[in-house]
């Protein structure tokens, strides 16, 4: 058990191995990637859509993914990072898909194609609300009350453990930005949290 | 010791900052010295890292199914043999490629004498030998060209 558990920490933190096994196509090792990954990764997604259902569907649509755009994966960085990348950008995409852009903000010139990738749909929705519910006790609903960019890196900073650098390559943002929307987030959290009366 | 507005505001900030980023020896120092004696800022601390811990503690309530995950590894698979049919169907079309590439330049004064001969004894223009003598020449690419935009459409549409 402990040889196994050994093997899989190695394998996780061996970016080479991974970049070799990706740029084969190697099964065996997705599927090994799968099973070390599974719940950080569906955690991840669960609280970017606040579904659990989209997050399953975009679970699976992440690894086809990292099947596809293995070729891609630059061993200098962590595995993770990468991986976590892939599902934002899928996020967005779904995101994108349900969410016409606002003549107004075409208007303004507001969008604009070479900003940094961020989500359509920013900040809690009516399905976030009701989802929110479905997501059980107090912090699962507290933290679906911040805004989707500040939850992000809420949870990838303190659920996650990353760094701030590594939240920032996931979110195409400056770092200065990463750490206001921390601040922010944190900021926002505390109040909910108190009021709800939730100590963990 | 008398704590000022500006202090507390400072000591929250350099709070916040703290569960970010580092902050340096000396900011800790003032800070612990003025959170150890002011009851605001330390149930602020407080309520700041039961805040972190319990956004932590929340790790345990999500977890991916068994089923979801063998779901996951089965349609990777899938599309793994999908891909890997996908590169032995194209495989012969690489290698005519290739071999049209090496004809077109091999060929070129093969070609280009030919067609001049041809000329010579049909007495056409020089022109309309050298423009046949280009078409002839790029033929072979022009074919695989257009097979591989024929195998593209159909991948696209077959995924």
């Amino acid at each position: 058990m402990h040889l196994a558990l050994t093997a899989v920490q190695t394998l996780a933190s061996d970016g080479a191995v991974i970049a070799r096994g990706l740029k084969r196509r190697d099964t065996a090792l997705l599927e090994r990637l799968i099973e070390i990954y599974q719940h950080r990764l569906y955690r991840y997604l669960t609280y970017l859509t606040g579904s659990r259902e989209r997050a399953e569907d975009l679970f699976q649509e992440t690894w086809i993914r990292v099947l596809e755009r293995g070729k891609q994966y630059n061993p200098a960085c962590r595995f993770d990072t990468w991986l976590f990348a892939i599902a934002r950008h899928l996020v967005i995409d779904l995101s994108r898909k349900k969410t016409t852009l606002s003549l107004e903000a075409v208007m303004h010139g507001a969008y604009d194609d070479d900003a940094p990738r961020e989500f359509a749909a920013p900040g809690k929705t009516p399905f976030d609300e009701a989802q929110m519910k479905n997501l059980g006790d107090h912090l699962g609903a507290a933290l679906l009350t911040l805004d989707v960019v500040q939850r992000e890196v809420v949870l990838l900073r303190f659920q996650e453990d990353m760094s701030l650098e590594e939240i920032a390559s996931i979110t195409s943002a400056p770092l200065s930005t990463v750490k206001s929307r921390l601040y922010r987030g944190l900021e926002a959290l505390k109040p909910i949290l108190e009021l709800s009366g939730v100590r963990p | 010791m008398t704590h000022t507005v500006s202090m507390h505001e400072r000591a929250r900030a350099l709070l916040n900052r703290s569960v970010v980023e580092e902050i340096s020896a000396e900011e800790r120092a003032w800070l612990d010295l003025h959170v150890d004696g002011c009851t605001p800022c330390s149930a602020h601390r407080v309520a700041l890292l039961e805040t972190i811990n319990g956004v932590h503690s929340e790790i345990g309530n999500f977890s991916a199914s068994a089923a979801l995950v063998r779901k996951t590894q089965s349609a990777v698979r899938h599309r793994a043999a999908q891909l890997q049919r996908d590169e032995e169907r194209m495989g012969p079309l690489w290698i005519a490629c290739m071999l049209a590439g090496l004809w077109a330049l091999l060929s070129i004064p093969l070609i280009w004498e030919g067609t001049r001969w041809l000329a010579g004894h049909t007495s056409v223009s020089m022109f309309v030998w050298q423009t046949a003598a280009v078409f002839v020449w790029l033929m072979p690419a022009g074919l695989s060209v257009a097979l591989g935009v024929w195998a593209r459409g159909l991948r696209a549409v077959e995924g």
